[in-house]
């Protein structure tokens, strides 16, 4: 495993000379996917939170001394992208559960975003329901890590455990969650040509 | 979380790593992993399992790659120099040298000039994923029919058609039935290696768990311009280029129309060493082999087996006329010695 894999979460100075465009590139790939998450807590609208992931990369590229004096660069970029989000719901006239630069907790909750994710297909039934009859403390770890796609640090942090604990529980919940899907009838996804 | 053991699929999903891998960003996750398994191919079912259960459970964005890619032009808006000497005479070897070192391919099918700026928002290219045990057959704008066999990846440019065809089989297996066009030529890139053709059909087998490639013509003709010969290499009808993982190659003459029976989900292998035919079965069926006895490997067969065949019927008729033995339990399929 690439070494800096794991601490890509935690809070540290950016020391990047942003003059480099690879730098932006590197920030780009290493956050996109955990903003994106952040962004379908609050709309379903996928090219909505694209452009605003865009222009909030595009920003940070031009205002290269402002991001020097940012301490916790996911916590400062995920709260950007939060404001830009609703700011422009707002504008389309969208309604929005809270106002711009308000941290609150009413989001949708992971279980309306799969809902709404697609056309839901029988897998996703079935993910829904492997989910739905895990303990609420596997539960909550499977959210952690793959929905808000926080790192084991994070995760230890906001569930006040040891971080190897947290890196256990998410370990056993996956094993549970398999053998749920695994219970579950088949989708007939695979297979058939 | 370091020298972790991977055996079971939540071995591989508690890896943040491995997670960075199916969201398919930062790249060094993508090309550690995409390594690993090239490395452990007895670990490639649950790898794959691991693969499906994180695209089921994991949010990500799967438009990734075109949202990276309008956002690193938009920092770039000049013509960057590499583009220009892709351009060159030299284009073909220089192709072959970019995908070798697996720079994003998207540089290749990039149109030339100004206008892939003018047009960033849009897609610069289709992809086309074929899963586990699936055959699709695809028609392009000018009605060139592709057959993707399973496992198996194609990027179709937005300006195909436009000056000129040009695809790329990013991974897998494809038989091309090419519309012909001399003012457009048609050309696949796989593996680094580039075939041009202007009108014909034939087939390319170039998936990663195999070493090397494969290129069987059918009718018509192509040249194929890669770094293994110094002048493009000429296939006529019948002609079978391999290419092997040590950049050596040969051309041998074969019963080509065996080499596309597969596009009808047919099974089809003739004097090939059970080492390759269970890697076949591993991509079809999403079987792992584990041979206990190494033997066996080199044991040659030929057999055609018909659509939708199961795996265990296969195996038995496999087994009948050698002192061959397939133990399948689960998923994993043990070859020994009766």
């Amino acid at each position: 495993m690439p070494a800096d894999a794991v601490t890509l979460g935690a809070p540290h100075r950016l020391h990047i000379i942003m003059d480099n465009r690879n730098a932006i590139l590197h920030l780009y790939q290493a956050h996109y996917h955990a903003l994106f998450a952040a962004g379908c807590y609050l709309t379903d609208d996928k090219e909505l939170i694209r452009d605003c992931i865009h222009e909030l990369f595009l920003h940070c590229w031009q205002k290269q001394e402002e991001l020097s004096r940012v301490l916790h660069l996911k916590n400062y970029l995920t709260v950007s992208l939060r404001n830009r989000l609703l700011t422009a719901l707002k504008q389309q006239g969208k309604t929005v559960r809270f106002e711009p630069g308000e941290m609150d907790e009413a989001e949708y909750s992971y279980e309306e975003i799969l809902i709404r994710n697609t056309d839901e297909t029988a897998l996703q039934q079935n993910l829904r329901r492997a989910l739905h009859n895990l303990p609420p403390r596997y539960r909550q770890v499977i959210e952690l890590r793959f929905f808000r796609q926080h790192s084991y640090e994070e995760i230890a942090r906001l569930t006040g455990q040891p971080v190897k604990t947290a890196y256990n529980y998410v370990h056993e919940a996956l094993a549970a969650l398999r053998k749920q899907l695994k219970a579950q009838p088949p989708a007939p996804v695979l297979r058939n040509y | 979380m370091e020298n972790h053991h991977y055996e079971l699929p939540e071995d591989f999903l508690s890896d943040i790593s491995f997670c960075n891998y199916c969201k398919g960003a930062p790249d060094k996750d993508v090309q550690y992993w995409t390594n690993w398994l090239a490395s452990h191919p007895e670990m490639t079912h649950t790898f794959r399992e691991a693969e499906q259960m994180y695209k089921l459970v994991g949010v990500y964005d799967e438009g990734y790659q075109q949202a990276f890619q309008r956002f690193s032009d938009s920092l770039h808006p000049v013509v960057p120099a590499k583009r220009r000497w892709l351009n060159a005479p030299r284009a073909a070897a220089a192709a072959a040298v970019l995908i070798a070192a697996s720079l994003p391919c998207y540089y290749l099918l990039r149109p030339a000039g100004n206008q892939a700026i003018a047009r960033a928002d849009r897609p610069l290219y289709d992809t086309i994923d074929v899963g586990m045990g699936q055959v699709r057959s695809i028609r392009l704008a000018d009605s060139t029919a592709i057959t993707l066999n399973s496992h198996s990846r194609l990027l179709i440019p937005s300006d195909y058609n436009e000056h000129d065809r040009k695809v790329l089989l990013v991974e897998g297996e494809a038989f091309f039935d090419v519309t012909r066009n001399a003012n457009k030529p048609f050309s696949v890139t796989s593996k680094g290696v580039e075939t041009r053709v202007l009108g014909t059909s034939f087939n390319i087998q170039a998936y990663p768990q195999k070493a090397g490639m494969r290129i069987t013509l059918l009718t018509g003709s192509v040249s194929v311009h890669s770094g293994v010969a110094p002048q493009p290499i000429l296939l006529r009808p019948d002609d079978q280029l391999t290419i092997g993982a040590d950049s050596t190659y040969a051309v041998q003459k074969v019963p080509a129309a065996r080499y596309r029976k597969w596009t009808g989900g047919e099974l089809d292998f003739y004097e090939q060493s059970l080492e390759e035919i269970t890697t076949t079965l591993s991509i079809r069926y999403g079987a792992a082999f584990v041979f206990a006895d190494d033997t066996c490997r080199h044991e040659l067969f030929t057999a055609s087996f018909g659509k939708g065949e199961p795996l265990g019927k296969v195996l038995a008729l496999l087994s009948t006329r050698r002192d061959i033995r397939f133990t399948q339990k689960g998923d994993t399929v043990t070859v020994s010695r009766k």
